[in-house]
C-alpha cells in the first residue's frame, strides 16, 4: 500500500528491514512518557496535522446526524403549494399532506421555520441551507452508509468521510483521537460509518457513548507502573512487526497503545460535563437519560472541537416517522431544538464558528405525501440540510425542491457533491485526495462529485 | 503472493475476533469452562421492551462479565454488547454481517490495559504460575509464553521479562500507600480452576423487568452508572509484577493476530 505522504521514507525503512513503528518506538522504549510523546510528534506521524493543499475555510467539522430522516416539509421547508394541494393526489400516487405545523419567517433572511424548531430558528441569518439534495437508495442501511462513506455499495466498504479527512489533514491534538463519533449508529452499517476500511487503521473514528463514557479509559494502575507495562508490550509488538509475514495492522497496534496512554488523561476531562456550571447545563437543556441524550452530546461536541478534534459526529436517532409523525416530530424536536441552538451559540462565543463547520441533516428526506394516517415515507429525490460556520454563506439558501417539496429541481446536490463541497471547504480537492487500493485510486467521492461553490462565502 | 487468501496453503495474518480473544484469554488463564451451560442469563427476561440503561440490562451485562463459558454462550441483547467483547469489533445484533470489521483503535489498547476482565484473568494466570514453587523463574516465564502465545521465548526475551519483573515489583512496592489500608487479592468472580468449580446459576442476579412505565424517560431513579469499579488488586509485589507481565502478553499484537 502506498501512502503518498510518506512513501519514500516508508519504503526505505521497509527495505532496511525495520518496521514503520520502529521510529516511534526508538524514542519510547525505556523513556519517560513526556519525552516519548515529543519524539513521536517529530517522527513520521501520519496523524500529524498537514497544511491543506487548497485555501481552507474550515479547520474542523461537527456533524449533527438526524438518523432516520427528518421531515423537511415539517421543519424548515415551507411549501405553501403543498398546503393548497392538501388532500389531492401526488405525483406518482399517494395523497399530498400539508404540514400540521405552523411556519413563520425569521431574521432578515426571512428563512422559514416551523413551530417545531423555535430555538434553531433564531439562527436563521447564520445558516446556509442546501435544499436540493438527493441520494441513491431509499433504505436506511445503504443511505446511512452512503452518507458516511460516499458509496452504498455493500460489496466494498469504503472509508468514512472522517477517515478521509484525517488521512488528508491529520489532526491538531495528538493526545486525542482525531475523529470522534458520539452515540454512533449501532445498526445501518454500524462501525462502517466511522471505520477506515482500506485506509490505514489509525484513521478510524473512536466511538463514545452519550454519557461521555468510554470503556476502560481510566488507568487501572499508577502512571509509572503502567508505562513500564506499555514499554514491555511495545517491545513485544516491535518484535512481532519485524517477523516475516507480520500483519500491517501491528503498526496500528503500536500507535494505539501510545494514543491510549495519553487519552487516559485528556479524554475524561473533556467529556466530564458534570463539572459544567448550572447555567451552561440549563442553556443546553441537559437532562439525564434518553430525553437528554442529544443535549449531552451537544455539550460535549464543542469541547472536543475546541480541543482540536478534526471531525466530531453526534447523533439523534428516531426520525423515521412512517407512523406517529405528529407526536413523534414534537418529541424529537424537543430533544434537539434547544441543545442545537445552544451548541451554535457556544461555538460562536468561543470564536470557533470562524473556523468550524457545522452540518445538520439526515440520510434522505420524507415525502410530502402521507403514509397511513399519520406518517411520511422515505424521499430520496429531494431534501434539505443546513450548514453554518466557517466558509459558508450566512442567511443563504442554495437549491430548491419543487413547490410541493418532492424532488430537487434547482441546485441539485448528490451526496457526492455534498462530500466534494465539504472537502473543498476544508481545503482538499476531492479528486486529488486518493488512496491506492487493489490497483485503483479510490477517493471519497468515488467517480463523481462537483464542488458547489455557490455556498462558499 | 495471494493477498486475498484465495488458496488454502496459507492465510494472511488476521486479527482474532472478539469471541476468540475472550475465549483464548480464558483458556490460557485456566478459567474457561468448556461444558455447555445450563441456560442463559436472558432466560429470565420477560418479553417486553426495556431501557438500555436500566437495571435489567445492567444485570445482564454483569452476568456476562461473570460467565466462564465460551463466548458463543454469552447473552447478546440487541444493542448491548457483552463488555469483554465490545472492544474487538463484535457484530451488531441487528444486522447480518458477512464479514467482520477489523479495526485497530486505542479503545482496544485501553481494554487490554484497564479492563477488569483482562486484569482479572492476568491475575488468575499469574497466581497459577507462581503456585508451583519448585520450578524456576525461567520455567515459569516459558510456561507463560507457551500458554499465551504458544511458543518458547528466546533467551533475549526471557532476560527482558526478568528485567521487567524486577523493575516492576520495585516500583510497585514504592507506589503502595502507607495509610494502613489493607488490600487483598479481590478476585471478583470465582477462584480456582474451571475444573474445580461447580456449575452456577446463570440467571443469578438477573432482573426480570424494569417495572418502569415505558413512557417515562425522565425517571432517573433506576439509572445505573456505566461502570462500578471492579477492584483487581494483587497481594504482593511479585504477584503484581507477574500479573502485569501476563497482561502484557495478552496485550501484545502477537496474541491478537494469528498468522
Amino acid at each position: 500500500m502506498l501512502n503518498p505522504f510518506t512513501v519514500s521514507r516508508r519504503n526505505i525503512l521497509r527495505s532496511a528491514g525495520v518496521g514503520f513503528g520502529h521510529l516511534a518506538l526508538s524514542g519510547l522504549l525505556g523513556s519517560i512518557a513526556g519525552k516519548a510523546a515529543a519524539q513521536e510528534l517529530n517522527s513520521n506521524n501520519p496523524l500529524a496535522p498537514k497544511r491543506p493543499p487548497l485555501p481552507a475555510k474550515a479547520k474542523r467539522i461537527i456533524f449533527l446526524f438526524m438518523e432516520g430522516a427528518i421531515s423537511s416539509v415539517d421543519t424548515f421547508e415551507y411549501k405553501p403549494e403543498l398546503e393548497r394541494r392538501h388532500g389531492k393526489s401526488g405525483p406518482g400516487g399517494g395523497t399530498l399532506t400539508a404540514s400540521r405545523f405552523n411556519f413563520k419567517q425569521y431574521g432578515e433572511s426571512g428563512a422559514y421555520f416551523s413551530e417545531l424548531l423555535p430555538n434553531i430558528a433564531t439562527h436563521a441569518d447564520e445558516l446556509c441551507f442546501m435544499r436540493g439534495l438527493y441520494t441513491d437508495t431509499p433504505a436506511h442501511p445503504q443511505a446511512v452508509v452512503q452518507l458516511h462513506t460516499g458509496s452504498a455499495n455493500a460489496a466494498l466498504t469504503r472509508p468514512s468521510w472522517g477517515s478521509w479527512l484525517l488521512y488528508g489533514l491529520g489532526t491538531d491534538n495528538q493526545n486525542l483521537p482525531g475523529y470522534i463519533t458520539i452515540n454512533p449508529p449501532i445498526a445501518f452499517g454500524g462501525a462502517s460509518n466511522y471505520g477506515s476500511a482500506f485506509l490505514p487503521a489509525y484513521y478510524q473514528g473512536t466511538a463514545i457513548t452519550d454519557q461521555g463514557f468510554m470503556p476502560n479509559i481510566k488507568a487501572a494502575t499508577e502512571k509509572d507502573l503502567e508505562r513500564q507495562q506499555i514499554d514491555l508490550i511495545q517491545d513485544f509488538n516491535h518484535d512481532a512487526a519485524l517477523a516475516p509475514g507480520a500483519s500491517d495492522a501491528i503498526d496500528g497496534v503500536i500507535k494505539s497503545y501510545e494514543l491510549g496512554f495519553r487519552m487516559q488523561d485528556t479524554v475524561p476531562e473533556l467529556l466530564d460535563i458534570s463539572k459544567e456550571p448550572q447555567h451552561v447545563l440549563d442553556a443546553y437543556g441537559v437532562k439525564p437519560g434518553q430525553e437528554g441524550s442529544f443535549s449531552r452530546q451537544c455539550l460535549m461536541a464543542p469541547r472536543l472541537s475546541e480541543a482540536g478534534v478534526r471531525f466530531v459526529e453526534i447523533r439523534q436517532a428516531g426520525w423515521d416517522h412512517h407512523t406517529n409523525l405528529h407526536q413523534g416530530l414534537i418529541d424529537q424536536s424537543r430533544m434537539i431544538d434547544q441543545p442545537t441552538s445552544a451548541l451554535l451559540n457556544d461555538l460562536r462565543q468561543r470564536g470557533l464558528l470562524e473556523d468550524t463547520l457545522v452540518l445538520f441533516g439526515s440520510e434522505f428526506g420524507r415525502l410530502p405525501t402521507s403514509q397511513g394516517a399519520d406518517g411520511r415515507d422515505h424521499n430520496i429525490t429531494g431534501y434539505a440540510m443546513f450548514m453554518t460556520g466557517a466558509g459558508v454563506k450566512k442567511g443563504f439558501s442554495y437549491g430548491a425542491t419543487d413547490d410541493i417539496g418532492m424532488a430537487a429541481v434547482d441546485g441539485r446536490m448528490h451526496i457526492n457533491d455534498l462530500h466534494a463541497t465539504l472537502l473543498a471547504l476544508m481545503g482538499i480537492d476531492h479528486e486529488r485526495l486518493t488512496y491506492r487500493y487493489e490497483g485503483r485510486d479510490f477517493r471519497l467521492t468515488n467517480v463523481a462529485g462537483v464542488v458547489q461553490h455557490q455556498v462558499f462565502a | 503472493m495471494d493477498p486475498a487468501d484465495r488458496f488454502i496453503w496459507r492465510h494472511a495474518p488476521r486479527r482474532l475476533e472478539a469471541e476468540e480473544i475472550r475465549d483464548s484469554i480464558l483458556q490460557s488463564s485456566g478459567q474457561l469452562d468448556l461444558s455447555h451451560p445450563l441456560g442463559s442469563p436472558s432466560m429470565r427476561l420477560r418479553m417486553i421492551e426495556m431501557r438500555d440503561d436500566g437495571p435489567v440490562v445492567h444485570s445482564i451485562l454483569k452476568a456476562a462479565d461473570r460467565s466462564p463459558y465460551r463466548s458463543i454462550y454469552l447473552p447478546q441483547l440487541r444493542g448491548e454488547v457483552p463488555r469483554p467483547l465490545a472492544a474487538f469489533d463484535p457484530v451488531s445484533q441487528t444486522l447480518v454481517t458477512g464479514q467482520r470489521d477489523e479495526t485497530t483503535v486505542p479503545t482496544q489498547a485501553l481494554f487490554m490495559l484497564n479492563s477488569p476482565f483482562v486484569r482479572e484473568q492476568s491475575l488468575f494466570l499469574a497466581s497459577e504460575l507462581l503456585r508451583d514453587k519448585r520450578i524456576t523463574e525461567t520455567q515459569q516465564i516459558r510456561s507463560a509464553f507457551e500458554r499465551i502465545v504458544a511458543r518458547d521465548p528466546s533467551p533475549a526475551e526471557i532476560a527482558k521479562v526478568k528485567l521487567f519483573l524486577g523493575r516492576y515489583s520495585k516500583t510497585w512496592k514504592e507506589a503502595q500507600p502507607n495509610n494502613g489500608e489493607s488490600f487483598k487479592a479481590t478476585l471478583a468472580n470465582v477462584s480456582g480452576t474451571a475444573q474445580g468449580r461447580k456449575p452456577f446459576d446463570m440467571t443469578d442476579g438477573v432482573f426480570r423487568s424494569d417495572n418502569l412505565s415505558q413512557d417515562d424517560p425522565d425517571d432517573t431513579s433506576k439509572q445505573f452508572a456505566d461502570e462500578t469499579p471492579v477492584l483487581v488488586v494483587p497481594d504482593s509485589a511479585r504477584q503484581a509484577a507477574w500479573a502485569a507481565f501476563v497482561q502484557s502478553l495478552y496485550g501484545s499484537a502477537e496474541f491478537q493476530f494469528v498468522r
